[in-house]
């Protein structure tokens, strides 16, 4: 491993180490919940970074589309997968949080089933470019990227146009949190950040190496296929 | 309800998640590697 990226994993998992501090020791405990809303320490910055990718996500496949370059292609797809990653963390710890707190696991309110849907639509995104072989596979991804990102406002304001089981968005929601809650929030959001930047880096080596793969077995098979 | 096995459930779950994800892109990598090699010996 090379030492620049040495240095960001070192950081990287400090930052996650502090987070965790942050969460379990500096972080006041919730008057009504208790302990088990020190979940919120990863459930919330958790969503914040997979809507991140899927922005970033979003604006390669547009990019793509317009100047067709293999960069942002390889972006897309790696922003897609480091997104599904976190969008999972994010309805796992959910219910894991609301069953002690509301007594039930899942109930099918805007929120939890718009952001079920959007991991849905990137998890057929990864299974279009896992499985579809023709040439026109980017192009179609690109497309189901674009209107599939149409699903993260919405995901972001179900909360407030709906009657929601789900509480109110931190950010704007008229609630008030704790100054040492924002900053242990805040700074697992950084951490979190910063292990997804390291992901999508070793995702979008990887996929450079697949293209290697894929480009050495086509002038093969040229090769083999051409009169001598 | 003891809300404390919740509040581990989640923090593992998440690090589990992260550690099988970190392990497949490991694997991949190295396959494609070993495939590339493979390809340039011929």
């Amino acid at each position: 491993m090379k030492t620049p990226v040495l240095i960001a994993v070192v950081l990287t998992f400090a930052l996650l180490a502090f987070g965790l501090y942050q969460a379990f020791v500096v972080a006041p405990t919730e008057q009504t919940m208790g302990d088990v809303q020190r979940i919120f320490y990863y459930h919330v910055p958790s969503a914040w970074t997979a809507f991140l990718l899927f922005f970033v996500n979003f604006f390669a496949s547009i990019w793509y589309l317009f100047r067709r370059g293999s960069v942002s292609d390889a972006i897309a797809v790696t922003t897609a997968e480091v997104g599904v990653v976190f969008c999972t963390i994010v309805l796992i710890t959910g219910p894991i949080w609301a069953r002690p707190v509301w007594g039930i696991w899942w109930t099918w309110d805007a929120r939890l089933t718009s952001t079920l849907l959007l991991w849905l639509i990137y998890i057929s995104y990864l299974i279009l470019r896992r499985f579809s072989t023709g040439g026109q596979t980017p192009v179609l991804a690109a497309a189901l990227a674009v209107f599939g990102f149409a699903d993260v406002p919405f995901v972001y304001l179900s909360i407030r146009y709906f009657r929601t089981q789900h509480p109110q968005p931190v950010i704007g929601g008229g609630g008030s949190l704790h100054p040492a809650m924002w900053h242990a929030v805040l700074w697992n959001w950084l951490a979190f950040s910063a292990l997804a930047a390291l992901l999508c880096w070793f995702r979008y080596q990887l996929e450079r190496k697949q293209k290697d793969v894929e480009e050495t077995i086509a002038l093969e098979s040229m090769l083999e296929g051409s009169p001598r | 309800m003891n809300p404390i096995p919740f509040l581990y459930a989640a923090f593992i779950v998440t690090w589990v998640i992260h550690g099988v994800y970190i392990v497949t892109l490991v694997t991949r990598y190295r396959k494609a590697e070993r495939e590339l090699r493979e390809f340039q010996k011929k």
